[in-house]
């Protein structure tokens, strides 16, 4: 009995749970007993490492959330992926590990059955969708094995359908057809392409000025570096709210920054922020690290066939002047919504989230719209589609964080453009329709390519008999 | 372990890309039998002279590192023959 109540208790620690599904990868690798023990280590201390993490985020936001309210009277959020999944991820350790082990599963098993053979191995994104789906879901009062299923055949379907979307453009950007691309920004990339279509349809005959011809300075390649952005945004975005807090609301504001200096506050508030990130992103690729090699081994014994869908830097070799194009661009749009909400905050009784600009959401994000719009339509499209862009992942952004319920506690959100859009189409379902109804809608959505693809085959095969 | 070598890959947050070099440099070693090569993968900032004996990342990166010279940047991802010609030239195998 005492065994029994051992073992539950063991399993139902997320930390050993994290370890079992990264045990069971690397057995199913056939590794050596040396690389098993050290690889499901690794795995909980990742699993230790991103909780960590949370916790710096958390002391390190909470402040400037406090702030932006006295100077603005509006809620300001950082939307950041690693800050929201290093809190959801830690309260709702088992579901997601669950959703994001059988998810991969799915995703195979699709590819195998239907005609999306792509196979995602962004493993980071496929951590913070599952945990996206996860928050959502249980929002929505769904839990157990239903929660379980129905959000591993969903994250499963975003793996095969994300890709496929994005395809013909990726064969346009890189010439090829061997590999796709595995990042949930589609949203946006696939808007900012039709973008470029459009601007191509409007300046045909016109040549197209060749954007790598451009020179940019050398010095914009620090903003390569993610932790010096993060840092340099986090602070801008301080010192703005500290300098308004100190001039005209010194005695509301003083408690938060008590003893120190509010310039020195700001300063150190912000650093402490980029290296919570910095943190979180440790423990996260602890975490994959065994996993990941594990499914893209099993794939390839299924689905040998299948495209690999990989991180969005793949595409960056094809547009280097691009990518800062679409960062800077991206981030203007994110800024014009920012001025956007603030006054519509103030001149309004409305209840306005105001989402200040995520630095590695525009860059990452706003590069690859950047690219893809380029690849349509030359430097108009890329600079159109990724302001757009910018504009669309803050706008969905501050409409996903309705669904986050405590998750973030109003101070951050999911910054790219899949999981927001996921999260309100998910949120918008569960709560016209119940539980079960939307279980329903999932398996259906599923198994629509599969029926698809059967359908097709025996259309193959009748016509070849008639033959 | 004192023959080890360590190749270390990476990429701007040594989430994505990086898991991807890391799986392929794995394969292209093997096929090239070589062995005690141990490889890890990390983030851009990590990067430092003496930290491995062999830095690779994807070539569009090249340029944000130009203070080390023991590094291969890779241009095809998936393509393994790329991986092997480039270790087997760099190591001389």
């Amino acid at each position: 009995m005492e065994i029994l109540n051992f073992l539950t208790d063991l399993l139902s620690t997320p930390a050993i749970f994290i370890g079992l599904i990264a045990l069971i990868g690397l057995l199913l690798q056939k590794k050596s007993p040396q690389q098993v023990i050290t690889g499901t280590i690794k795995s909980i201390l990742g699993f230790m490492i991103l909780n960590a993490g949370s916790q710096v985020i958390q002391q390190a936001i909470n402040p400037f959330s406090d702030l932006f309210h006295i100077a603005f009277n509006v809620h300001g959020v950082v939307p950041n992926n690693e800050a929201i999944v290093s809190v959801g991820f830690s309260k709702y350790a088992i579901s997601t590990s669950l959703i994001f082990a059988l998810g991969m599963l799915m995703n195979i098993l699709l590819a195998r059955f239907s005609k999306l053979k792509f196979i995602f191995l962004s493993g980071h994104h496929t951590l913070y969708m599952a945990c996206l789906i996860t928050i959502v879901l249980t929002m929505g009062g769904m839990e157990g094995w239903m929660l379980v299923i129905s959000g591993s055949l969903l994250l499963g379907l975003l793996m095969c359908v994300c890709p496929a979307i994005m395809q013909p453009t990726v064969k346009k950007i890189t010439g090829s057809d061997k590999i796709a691309l595995a990042h949930f920004g589609t949203t946006g990339y696939w808007i900012s392409a039709q973008i470029g279509k459009m601007c191509n349809k409007f300046k045909k005959g016109k040549e197209k000025i060749n954007v790598d011809d451009i020179k940019l300075p050398k010095s914009l390649s620090l903003l390569r570096d993610n932790s010096v952005s993060i840092s340099i945004v986090m602070f801008i975005c301080y010192f703005i709210v500290c300098f308004i807090c100190h001039v005209w609301y010194e005695e509301t504001a003083r408690h938060i920054w008590s003893e120190q200096n509010w310039f020195l506050f700001g300063l150190i508030q912000s650093i402490t922020f980029a290296a919570g990130v910095f943190i979180v992103i440790t423990g996260v690729r602890m975490l994959i690290a065994e996993i990941i090699p594990a499914f893209k081994g099993f794939s390839e014994k299924i689905v040998p066939n299948a495209k690999p869908a990989l991180d969005c830097p793949t595409m960056f070799p094809y547009g280097q002047n691009t990518i800062f194009i679409g960062f800077i661009c991206s981030f203007f749009g994110g800024i014009f919504v920012l001025i956007f909400l603030i006054f519509l905050g103030s001149s309004t009784n409305l209840v306005i989230y105001i989402i200040l600009p995520g630095a590695v959401a525009h860059f990452f994000c706003g590069a690859t719209a950047g690219i893809c719009g380029n690849s349509r339509g030359g430097l108009t499209g890329c600079i159109i589609g990724s302001f757009v862009n910018g504009i669309i992942i803050t706008v969905l952004s501050s409409m996903v964080l309705v669904y986050m319920g405590e998750n973030g506690l109003g101070t951050t959100t999911f910054a790219d453009a899949d999981f927001c859009l996921v999260g309100c189409i998910l949120g918008t379902l569960i709560y016209y329709f119940s539980c079960n109804t939307l279980f329903i809608i999932i398996i259906i959505l599923f198994a629509l390519p599969i029926i698809y693809n059967i359908m097709s085959v025996i259309k193959s095969k009748t016509k070849n008999k008639e033959k | 372990m004192l023959n080890e070598k360590k190749i270390l890959c990476f990429c701007t947050c040594g989430l994505g890309t990086s898991m991807i070099l890391n799986m392929n440099i794995q394969k292209a070693v093997s096929e090239l039998n070589l062995k005690n090569i141990e490889v890890q993968q990390t983030n851009i900032n990590e990067v430092e002279e003496d930290k491995a004996d062999l830095f690779i990342c994807a070539q569009d990166l090249l340029d944000s590192v130009s203070h080390i010279n023991n590094i291969i940047g890779i241009k095809d991802i998936m393509n393994i023959d790329e991986y092997k010609e480039k270790i087997s030239t760099f190591w001389k195998v």
